[in-house]
């Protein structure tokens, strides 16, 4: 019996066979939806994709960039209409991944935590785990903290504060030498969120601060509007803040404090890139609480990936999402982003500018409080943010605010 | 007992022959009319008529978004009624309405019959003020961002260049400034458009008509009101309605500028509906403020029928 005897007839089936090779090849190649948020450093995001990509030539990831803000307003339509992503990067908190965990629009990933995910932070996981489920991966490690200009402050014989009086005294300072003491935009409103968050941590009780949160005890209470009062009434009645904070965009802000404009100003850790080459040397504290308190630094998650519950790319997901999170890509994050991942970074062999070292050795030292907007249903984020531009306005006193946030709270 | 004729004379058969066709080539025609129109219609349907419907639906339940909505019947209405941030809205577009409409129409009105008037350069102006309309609302919205900004912006510099400092300001964050300054940006873009609309206008008066009141002893002012003003109504009407109902649907330069702030002080209906639906999550409540603007806009529309009957 002769098997392709005729050179013709095999060259063309090794022809068929050449050809047909690569679209079976394409057959068993998947494709990932992915969204994110990383517009500021999305280079970085697409270098991440590429080097997973390399690694799982398998899988195709499709990447969608949405700013923050966009991302609230259509995953919820997205998901339930079947048009959403496999995989998503959105906020952790109860307010944001919580009603989508509630609704059963995203996956539990329990399984994951005991395999790929085992080394990320434990208070990291606790922020996105609802009802007794986990349902996402947190990201990006954030503090609030006060930067400053150490040149500015030598000039002036100012200390680094380790008290609040010394922080209003170094305010003082700044002002009296024609220095704009905190470069503070609130254009947008969530600005002043950050503020908050760094004086109420500070000023209410932390215990007393998170069953606010929950929702068990009143946000109209003497110390939360003590809170507003020293961070909004009292700082723009000394002349801490530059003027007309309502009409400065936040970027306007960090552009004046990275121009050498004025002394501080207190953002987060997200801004550690951005001010890594001011003409100047730059330094963070964490804003000192008031005597008889302890100073508890706003801290948390800048967001989380998620894995939409009807993905038929459940596999590729949970690929990726080991990717993400794998130590040994950790440059990635930390040198290709400036973003902190959510374990640890001993031994993982990155090279970081000294102010981002700093903030990932503050991140594993002492007590962190929270960053509160991260964690309150948008309702609640709506009364802050016109709130808090109301106080600075001279509209609304801190009393009323306090009585306006509860308000939302029982609403 | 009667009985019908059952035949008819051959010049009448001839004739209701002859109708019969007319009508068929007349439903014809109508039929292929409407085969024309279908596609538009269907498409109408589609992205207008069924989600208009579905709003009005949506205005009674208080869906967040996620799940089946729930009726609540007019409670999304009773909650509108006492609503302070929609009246303020509300009230806001009452106030974009009035001057929005107001200032460009008069304005462009007195410089179209200027440059209509053989003025030098009349094309040179023409094009000048146009050129705004032809910009991105959105990005007049972020260059007059900076002509307002408290720290670099044109506006405070040269204020205290001139010795005004003290009247610098955040014109954007301030609660009483702040709906006018972005008003004023929006009435910069469109005056153009009312000039080159009246401009065309102006076109149709007849010269000697104005000539022979001139004649007559007519004053500028009187030839204006009562020679020119009424020969161009029917368009005039048209900008008038045109800007009126532009000035219900107020967003993008709102947004651009101040997302409403401070303090919801330049909030319009559109940003509010907006903030509700979409940030709040609140889509029960957003259609209901959804159709407040479609009975405002509807309104407006039959307030420009009068005007147009009146002008014609």
């Amino acid at each position: 019996m002769r098997h392709f005897g005729n050179p013709a007839l095999a060259g063309m089936l090794t022809l068929a066979l050449t050809l047909a090779a690569p679209v079976a090849w394409a057959q068993d190649k998947v494709t990932l939806r992915v969204w994110d948020s990383f517009t500021e450093n999305s280079d970085g995001m697409d270098a991440m994709i590429a080097a997973f990509e390399a690694a799982n030539p398998t899988i195709d990831v499709e990447r969608d960039v949405q700013a923050t803000e966009d991302m609230r307003a259509i995953i919820q339509t997205a998901l339930n209409s079947g048009t959403g992503p496999d995989v998503f990067q959105y906020d952790t908190g109860p307010g944001f991944a919580g009603v989508l965990a509630k609704a059963g629009l995203i996956k539990p990933l329990d399984d994951l935590y005991a395999g790929p995910l085992a080394k990320v932070l434990p208070w990291t996981k606790e922020r996105v785990t609802f009802d007794g489920k986990t349902y996402g991966v947190g990201n990006q490690l954030e503090f609030i903290a006060v930067y400053y200009n150490k040149d500015l402050f030598a000039a002036n014989n100012i200390a680094v504060p380790t008290t609040y009086a010394e922080f209003q005294a170094a305010c003082t300072a700044l002002k009296d030498a024609g220095i704009t003491p905190i470069a503070f935009g609130n254009a947008a409103g969530w600005p002043a969120f950050h503020v908050f968050s760094a004086y109420a941590n500070n000023m209410v009780p932390q215990d007393q601060l998170m069953a606010m949160i929950r929702g068990e005890t009143s946000w109209d209470d003497p110390a939360v509007t003590s809170a507003i009062q020293a961070a909004f009434v009292d700082n723009e009645a000394n002349g801490c803040f530059n003027a007309s904070v309502n009409a400065v965009s936040y970027d306007d802000a960090n552009a004046l404090f990275a121009a050498g404009q004025s002394g501080m100003t207190i953002t987060g850790g997200w801004m550690i890139n951005g001010f890594k080459d001011n003409p100047f040397a730059t330094g963070f504290f964490f804003l000192p609480a008031p005597d008889g308190m302890a100073t508890m630094p706003p801290a948390g998650l800048g967001g989380g990936y998620f894995v939409n519950a009807a993905t038929t790319q459940g596999e590729a997901a949970n690929t990726f999402l080991a990717f993400l999170f794998d130590p040994a890509n950790a440059a990635l994050w930390v040198e290709g982003m400036s973003v902190i991942p959510s374990y640890s970074l001993e031994g993982a062999g990155v090279e970081v500018s000294p102010l981002l070292a700093e903030a990932a050795a503050a991140l594993s030292a002492g007590a962190m409080g929270v960053n509160i907007d991260v964690l309150t249903p948008e309702a609640f984020n709506t009364v802050m943010l016109d709130g808090f531009q109301a106080v600075l306005g001279g509209d609304r006193t801190a009393a009323e605010q306090a009585t306006a946030l509860q308000a939302s709270v029982a609403q | 007992m009667t009985t019908t004729p059952r035949t008819k004379a051959p010049h009448a058969r001839s004739a209701g022959a002859k109708n019969r066709r007319r009508r068929s080539r007349t439903a014809a025609r109508e039929m292929a009319g409407l085969w024309f129109v279908l596609p538009a219609l269907v498409i109408y349907l589609m992205f207008f008529g069924l989600p208009f419907l579905a709003t009005v639906g949506l205005s009674f339940t208080d869906w967040n978004g996620i799940g089946w909505p729930d009726f609540t019947g007019v409670a999304n209405y009773v909650r509108l009624a006492v609503d302070g941030a929609m009246w303020s809205a509300l009230t806001n577009n009452l106030i974009w309405v009035v001057l929005g409409t107001a200032v460009p129409v008069i304005v462009g009105l007195i410089l179209a019959v200027m440059l209509w008037s053989d003025a030098r350069g009349s094309v040179a102006y023409r094009t000048i003020f146009f050129l705004p309309v032809i910009l991105s609302p959105v990005v007049i919205g972020v260059i007059w961002g900076w002509i307002y900004n408290p720290l670099f912006g044109l506006l405070n510099t040269g204020l205290r260049e001139v010795g005004l400092g003290a009247w610098a300001m955040g014109w954007l964050g301030e609660s009483e400034t702040a709906l006018y300054a972005v008003l004023l940006t929006a009435i910069w873009s469109y005056f153009g458009f009312c000039i080159v609309v009246l401009f065309a206008g102006l076109q149709k008066v007849n010269p000697e008509l104005v000539e022979a009141a001139r004649t007559d002893g007519a004053s500028a002012t009187q030839r204006f009101r009562h020679v020119i003003v009424p020969q161009i109504a029917p368009v005039l009407t048209m900008v008038i309605v045109y800007t009126v109902i532009g000035g219900f649907n107020a967003f993008d330069m709102v947004w651009v500028m101040t997302q409403g702030g401070p303090n919801n002080a330049s909030e319009v209906i559109a940003t509010y509906t907006y903030e509700v639906a979409f940030r709040g999550n609140d889509y029960g409540y957003g259609a209901t403020l959804s159709m407040v603007m479609s009975v405002v806009a509807l309104l407006a529309a039959w307030a420009t029928m009068i005007l147009r009957r009146r002008g014609a």
